[in-house]
């Protein structure tokens, strides 16, 4: 899947700070992992 | 409300509706009325996805959820980005490449005529029920705060977006979204400040979140696993990964908003970004319903936070014991201040031990807060035999009770508003799914294109006034947030069932999916019927039914012709 998306000549939508589609999926789920992190932070800072 | 909020949310609206009809000029190809001709951007397809999910539901049963119950809620929404990903990998290039209208084309192709006509059907009625909630919420906030009637109420906000989505279709629905989400994110943010300015000079942002967090309203991660609790990180990142991949995979009124990117990347990256900001948006939300509560820490709040019912039984026999209860619950928060305070100073001094102290009899206080709560409802209900949940009306009633001139007219506007882009995309994925799976395929399919925009605007019009009737019927649910997604989960699992074996499972057929579908949508109302879990987890039993049933059927019933190929097919 990776290396088919990535020689994928329509990049179009591609944001510029990633280099194929599964990096974007990857960002993404990155974010998730990062935002369940602070939240944990922010919940255990306050209670 | 004053003459300047009457002046905003006048402007506000007239303002979107007057550019939905403008953007509904050129609708003469069904193209352009279903799909806006598959010519917008990934940002347009980002907010309208966001306006179509973030209804005025969100905004009104969302703060008052984190009120009562924290900020957990929040973990619902941990599975929409993996959810976003397996849509761009999968889902996205196979409806780009069928050229279809409706998500359920797809599965004419791919197994029969049956099977899509079921699975239009299960959306058609989920749609239509659930979207009667979506108008139900905003004539709610008319009804209390103008004494309208409520059937009157259901039909203005219902018919007003009708004014252009009858017109305008697709068009009208993603260039209003864009207006819709800029106004609604504006509100938030100013809501926010104000709930912040309106604490006591002494009591800083900080000071807030401390005093709820203590009082366990920040309780936004539960690493525990329990099937029978609602929200925690494994029903969310599980059961909210299956209702969002069903939600946005399979439900027409979020597919036609991304069949309207102008590319296949355009839609790609439009559902990414959504997968992006949508937990943190959410997690906004139910911070200014987190704040609201450390609002009223510090001053008295309503017993009752829904003044119509308040009203009704000041009219009752049960009058007088409606305000012994009131006279306890001002009694409990009278004697509950100086132990907020006691907290606010023991954090300031950073005593560990006073604020254990300070927690403990505040949660004494809490518990008896929450009985002459249950007691005030359970009078309600005996009284006025209506809704005895006041969960959908505690953003509303601090809006209105403290927040300043202009900016009611302004947050009403934002709730009507949010409302209005979920309803909008609603009516038309219902229209889409009426004329394209039913109309056109069954009864008319060689007709002129212009046939299907003017059958596509009745029912649009049919859909409208469908769901304002079911609207006069939701006023009994308890959270409205929670209603939407209990009758989601309800259909969302078997429909993305049907999905995924077309996806995935090549060799079933269209008769083991089809028997499979019913079986299993007859197990998951059982399910839910009989309490056997949380509604979350309806959608992961839905759809491994499914997918179980479709090929346990196969195997002992097979189908000699169920190879049809979805690329060649439709």
């Amino acid at each position: 899947m990776d290396k088919k998306e990535s020689t994928d000549p329509d990049r179009d939508g591609l944001p510029p700070f990633v280099s194929s589609w599964p990096q974007l999926y990857k960002l993404l789920i990155a974010t998730l992992v990062v935002l369940i992190a602070l939240f944990y932070l922010f919940m255990t800072h306050f209670e | 409300m004053s003459y300047l909020d009457w002046i905003v949310l006048s402007l506000t609206l007239t303002f979107i509706v007057a550019y939905g009809i403008y953007k509904s000029r050129e609708n003469s190809s069904i193209d352009s009325y279903l799909l806006a001709n598959k010519s917008l951007p990934w940002y347009h397809v980002t907010l309208s996805l966001m306006a179509t999910q973030a209804s005025a539901i969100t905004f009104l049963s969302a703060p008052g959820q984190a009120y009562t119950d924290g900020m957990r809620f929040v973990q619902f929404y941990f599975g929409l980005p993996l959810a976003m990903v397996v849509l761009c990998i999968t889902f996205v290039p196979k409806f780009g490449k069928l050229k279809i209208f409706t998500a359920y084309e797809f599965l004419e192709g791919r197994f029969d005529l049956r099977t899509r006509t079921l699975t239009s059907f299960l959306f058609l009625l989920q749609r239509g029920l659930s979207t009667g909630l979506s108008i139900y919420a905003p004539s709610l906030i008319l009804s209390s705060i103008l004494g309208w009637d409520i059937t009157l109420t259901n039909i203005i906000s219902g018919g007003i977006v009708m004014l252009y989505t009858v017109s305008g279709g697709a068009q009208a629905v993603s260039h209003t979204h864009l207006q819709q989400m800029g106004i609604v994110t504006v509100g938030m943010v100013i809501a926010g400040f104000m709930v912040v300015k309106l604490l006591p000079d002494d009591v800083s942002f900080s000071d807030a979140l401390h005093v709820a967090g203590k009082m366990g309203k920040t309780n936004l991660i539960d690493f525990s696993f329990d099937l029978n609790n609602r929200y925690n990180v494994w029903s969310g990142l599980i059961g909210g990964f299956f209702l969002q991949l069903s939600y946005f995979g399979t439900d027409q009124s979020q597919v036609g908003r991304y069949l309207t990117g102008s590319s296949e990347g355009q839609s790609k990256l439009g559902l990414a970004m959504n997968g992006l900001l949508k937990i943190p948006m959410q997690f906004l939300i139910l911070l200014v319903g987190v704040l609201v509560f450390a609002f009223y820490q510090f001053t008295n709040p309503p017993l009752f936070f829904n003044q119509v019912e308040v009203d009704k039984i000041r009219k009752t026999e049960f009058a007088q014991d409606f305000k012994t209860l009131e006279d306890q619950h001002a009694l409990i928060q009278k004697e509950k201040r100086p132990h907020v305070l006691a907290l606010t100073s023991a954090l300031n001094k950073e005593d560990e031990a006073a604020v254990d102290k300070a927690r403990t009899i505040l949660a004494a206080d809490e518990n008896k807060v929450k009985e002459v709560r249950g007691k005030a409802q359970t009078l309600l209900s005996k009284a006025n035999g209506g809704e005895v949940n006041d969960v959908n009306y505690i953003f509303l009633r601090f809006v209105i009770d403290y927040l300043p001139v202009g900016m009611l007219g302004l947050l009403i506007a934002v709730i009507l508003l949010a409302s209005m882009g979920s309803v909008a995309a609603a009516y038309n994925s219902l229209a889409s799914c009426t004329v394209m799976d039913i109309y056109k395929r069954m009864y008319h399919k060689d007709n002129e294109d212009i046939d299907y925009v003017k059958a596509s605007r009745w029912a649009t019009f049919f859909w409208g006034i469908f769901c304002i009737v079911v609207a006069q019927y939701a006023s009994r649910l308890g959270s409205m947030i929670e209603a939407v997604n209990v009758l989601g989960s309800l259909f969302y699992g078997v429909i993305l069932g049907i999905f995924l074996v077309a996806f995935y499972f090549k060799t079933i057929g269209g008769r083991a999916v089809f028997y499979a579908a019913v079986l299993g949508e007859i197990f998951v109302v059982l399910s839910y019927w009989k309490d056997l879990t949380a509604f979350l987890w309806l959608n992961l039993i839905g759809c491994v039914l499914v997918i179980g049933f479709a090929f346990i059927i196969e195997k002992i019933w097979p189908q000699s012709d169920n190879n049809p190929t979805p690329e060649t097919a439709v």
